[in-house]
């Protein structure tokens, strides 16, 4: 099999100018989807670089659906579920922890930057946490550039 | 682990006797009518499996560091088919056994596990370093009290070779299941050299190793992401590693699954990531550390690096002391409602 | 199934520091924007890619190395290989081919894996099955072999019915100490000595020197060779009935300690199989060949969901036969060439060597079908 270099597969190697990341939040739907729902009802102002997903629980997200996002050109992703102790589901979203605590890291591991991939608990009343997260996420992203990683060619 | 009671070749030689009586015993009384064990391989160095139906190919099972697959992941096939099957187990190949009756893939009471103390396996690759042998190379082994005596196909005698520490798999060296844990029976015991080998601490602790991902894991992202990149791209996508691993045991693979499609055929590079990516965090929580994974990889990929990451990360998040035993829940089947929070 | 005699024609001597000129002078032959395919590790595992002339190994390499640890054949057949791609817009489907492959060289191939290809041609090359991708670039590949020094403990050629100095693609190359004799096969091996000529590195050699040399190299034998004795495996006549050993017990008892992992199929020369399948994204795709084994669960597997080979005993039956009886039956080869890499790589010691064995000896006992036997069990 042919040794690619990963620097020349997925997204060109100069930025260009202008460019704004992609990134993918699996939402789940009682608590960030909600609070993601919030934020455009408030009228809070966040940068357009968000693509949702909604799912019923945090805990429904598998670690393979990130990786899945980067391959597909995502540049940031995002799991966002409900504070521990509010699931709908009750106890999805503790499954949930301990399985992105590992991801996370793995992930980290594998050689992606950790910048990349967040997870953060956001409630349906937090429409200014989500606005915030993804504007912190959004600024954190665009320093990196785009993604190249496991990224599959155009 | 050189002999200092006893003498471990003629302890395995009794020993090898003892199983090979055992398994008579089981197969003619009816009480199994399969037993799984090692056999010597038509040609090379390690032993290989052995499927014993009949009494009188009994005394085909051999014991000793050249056997090399673990055998659990045979009950899968052998098991649950009417009649007990008999494992010649291994520390590994218990665990292994163990692991799939905790994931309900097979039943307890359709095995009937025969464990044997163990003094590791040799792992050919630093064989053949330390001795200069090539690969396929038929070799005999003798444990002297010196280390490994070697007798090379077509020579008269056996010669010195590497010490048995030396040579053993990485799994090996940190094993501390060599008295094997969870069986229906241990053959052995009276075997003091072995014993006291098997009981012996490990030449290093699982922790040790775990912690060698450390080194890895303080590279820069960039770094980390070339070195995983050029050992995948070496993969060939043959599927060897989730075959032969015990943990690996769902009757429909989401590997292979074509709706959804999670992993897709060419063999370039994020498929490749996502294929090792997926199998390692399915088996999260539930690596038995066995390392059969590592060992029938034909690219001699570094797999369990990946699977110890997992396990170094469940011990110290999550306060579990011996990760690649199996338990009653494993870790990522339950939760604490104080479980750390990092980055969240 | 004899051995092709070794080369007549022009002869040349070459010091092994000069391998550089012969890479140069088969990649002219070749033709304009030639690929070299050379030895080059992976990982931990030595495989073929293309690579700079540069950095391709030094001739010491092929006297240090017994063989790679994977074959040459993605140079002819790639593990992934795009069939087509598309584009779908609304009214306007592009459908995309991808270009055709540059002319090639191999260099360095093992008399066994040059072999490999002249069996794979039996299928793909032309006649019913002929593969388009695979006959383009073997007709634009050249293949230079490099005859073996010495034989490894996991080699087998000889009991295929090859030697390691066998004649196999378009110019051979038989080490002798520190220089190489270089020779052409085949009508498109000519132009490479004849490049090489000019490269000033080279002598004229005569051809008895190079079969003397030859011959000292095919007279090795190897352990496998000595143990595995298939000549007189009976093999069936085709149409005849289903072969002799189908319905025997040997598969019963080789077969349960396969882990159906399908490393053998792909570490092998002479393996074939391979799955299409579509990569949709969104509107846009692409059709893709990969390698396929027949010892995967699933391989066989239909739509509606039947599996005529669900357990690993028709799967393990399957691949021995299809190597050591169907192929011979209707090709008058062996679909296997002794490389060994099976024996190495199989991590339960179920490899052609053991079979073939074992199949031989089953065989004789069973002796010549008896009519009315449908499966060849003897009942």
């Amino acid at each position: 099999m042919a040794v690619t270099e990963h620097k020349t597969e997925g997204a060109p190697a100069v930025t260009p100018a202008g460019w704004q990341p992609k990134i993918v939040a699996f939402c789940c739907n009682w608590c960030s989807y909600a609070g993601a729902d919030l934020a455009g009802t408030s009228r809070l102002a966040y940068p357009p670089t968000v693509r949702i997903i909604r799912v019923p629980c945090s805990g429904r997200i598998s670690p393979r659906f990130v990786i899945r996002a980067f391959q597909r050109g995502a540049d940031g992703v995002l799991v966002a579920g409900c504070h521990p102790g509010d699931c709908h589901y009750s106890t999805g979203n503790y499954y949930a922890r301990r399985r992105f605590l590992l991801a996370r890291r793995f992930i980290e591991y594998l050689g992606i930057e950790p910048e990349r991939f967040w997870v953060k608990w956001i409630s349906g009343s937090e429409g200014s946490k989500f606005a915030q997260v993804m504007r912190e996420m959004t600024e954190a992203v665009t320093a990196l550039g785009p993604n190249r990683k496991v990224r599959e060619a155009e | 682990m050189s002999a200092t009671t006893g003498n471990l070749q003629q302890e395995l030689a009794q020993l090898a006797e003892a199983v090979r009586a055992r398994a008579v015993e089981l197969l003619s009384s009816g009480e199994v009518s399969l037993v799984i064990g090692h056999q010597r391989p038509w040609i090379g160095s390690e032993a290989i499996p052995a499927f014993v139906k009949a009494s009188e190919r009994a005394a085909d099972l051999v014991v000793g560091p050249q056997c090399a697959a673990v055998l659990a992941g045979y009950l899968m096939d052998e098991a649950g088919q009417g009649t007990k099957v008999a494992v010649i187990a291994r520390g590994c190949d218990a665990l292994g056994v163990r692991r799939l009756i905790a994931d309900r893939r097979i039943a307890e009471e359709d095995v009937h596990l025969i464990g044997l103390p163990c003094l590791g396996r040799i792992d050919p690759v630093k064989l053949g370093a330390a001795a200069d042998l090539e690969p396929g190379e038929t070799v005999d082994f003798e444990i002297g009290s010196g280390g490994l005596r070697l007798r090379r196909a077509g020579d008269e005698g056996f010669t010195d070779g590497p010490q048995l520490s030396e040579v053993l798999a990485d799994s090996c060296l940190v094993c501390d299941v060599r008295k094997p844990e969870g069986c229906d029976e241990l053959l052995g015991e009276e075997l003091s050299g072995l014993m006291a080998a098997a009981t012996a601490p490990p030449v290093r602790t699982m922790a040790e190793w775990e912690a060698e991902v450390e080194e890895l894991a303080s590279r820069s992202p960039d770094d980390r992401y070339t070195f995983w990149a050029e050992q995948f791209t070496a993969c060939i996508r043959c599927f060897a590693c989730r075959n032969g691993c015990p943990a690996c045991s769902c009757r429909v693979c989401s590997l292979d699954s074509y709706q959804p499609k999670w992993l897709g055929h060419p063999t370039e590079l994020p498929e490749q990531f996502m294929f090792h990516f997926i199998r390692a965090t399915d088996v999260a929580g539930r690596c038995v550390a066995c390392g059969e994974c590592a060992r029938v990889c034909p690219a001699n990929l570094p797999l369990m690096y990946l699977n110890l990451k997992l396990m170094h990360d469940i011990r110290s998040l999550f306060g579990v002391d011996r990760p690649h035993v199996p338990q009653e829940i494993e870790p990522l089947g339950k939760f604490e409602s104080d479980d750390p929070e990092e980055f969240m | 199934m004899t051995a092709t005699p070794f080369p007549t024609g022009k002869v040349l001597r070459l010091p092994g520091s000069s391998l550089d000129q012969l890479v140069q002078a088969a990649l002219r032959a070749a033709g304009d924007g030639a690929v070299l395919y050379a030895p080059v590790k992976s990982g931990e595992t030595w495989t073929w890619d293309v690579v700079a002339p540069e950095a391709a190994p030094q001739a010491e390499w092929w006297t240090r190395t017994v063989n790679t640890d994977l074959s040459p054949k993605n140079a002819m057949m790639p593990q992934t290989e795009d069939i087509a791609t598309w584009r779908n817009r609304f009214r306007d489907l592009e459908i995309i081919e991808p270009p055709p492959p540059p002319p090639a060289v191999v260099l360095g191939l093992r008399p066994c894996d040059a072999a490999s290809f002249d069996i794979l041609d039996d299928i793909l090359y032309d006649g019913e099955f002929m593969d388009e991708t695979y006959r383009t670039r073997r007709m634009r590949t050249l293949l230079l072999t490099w005859a073996c020094a010495r034989t490894g403990p996991a080699c087998g050629c000889d009991a295929f019915d090859l030697t390691p100095a066998a004649t196999a693609g378009d110019v051979m190359i038989y080490p002798d100490g520190d220089d190489l004799l270089v020779a052409a096969v085949t009508d498109r091996g000519g132009p490479v000595l004849d490049h090489l000529a000019q490269g000033g590195g080279a002598r004229d050699a005569t051809v008895d020197e190079m079969q003397q040399v030859a011959g000292a190299l095919a007279a090795q034998t190897t352990e496998i060779g000595r143990r595995v004795k298939l000549d007189d495996l009976p093999i069936d006549k085709p149409g005849e009935g289903p072969p002799q050993a189908f319905g025997s017990a040997i598969w019963d008892d080789l077969a349960p300690r396969c882990l159906s992992c399908g490393t053998c199929t792909y570490v092998c020369p002479t393996c074939y199989c391979f799955a299409v399948n579509d990569e949709p994204r969104g509107s846009d795709g692409r059709r893709v060949r990969t390698w396929d084994s027949c010892q995967y669960k699933d391989f066989f597997t239909m739509a509606g969901g039947h599996n005529p080979r669900p357990s690993k005993v028709e799967r393990v039956r399957q691949r021995f036969m299809h190597k050591l009886t169907y192929h011979p039956e209707r090709y008058n080869r062996w679909l296997c060439v002794g490389c060994g890499r099976c024996v190495v790589a199989c991590p339960v010691g179920l490899h052609i060597a053991e079979v073939g064995a074992v199949l031989a000896e089953a065989m004789r006992q069973l002796g010549p079908a008896k009519e009315g036997d449908l499966d060849g069990s003897g009942r």
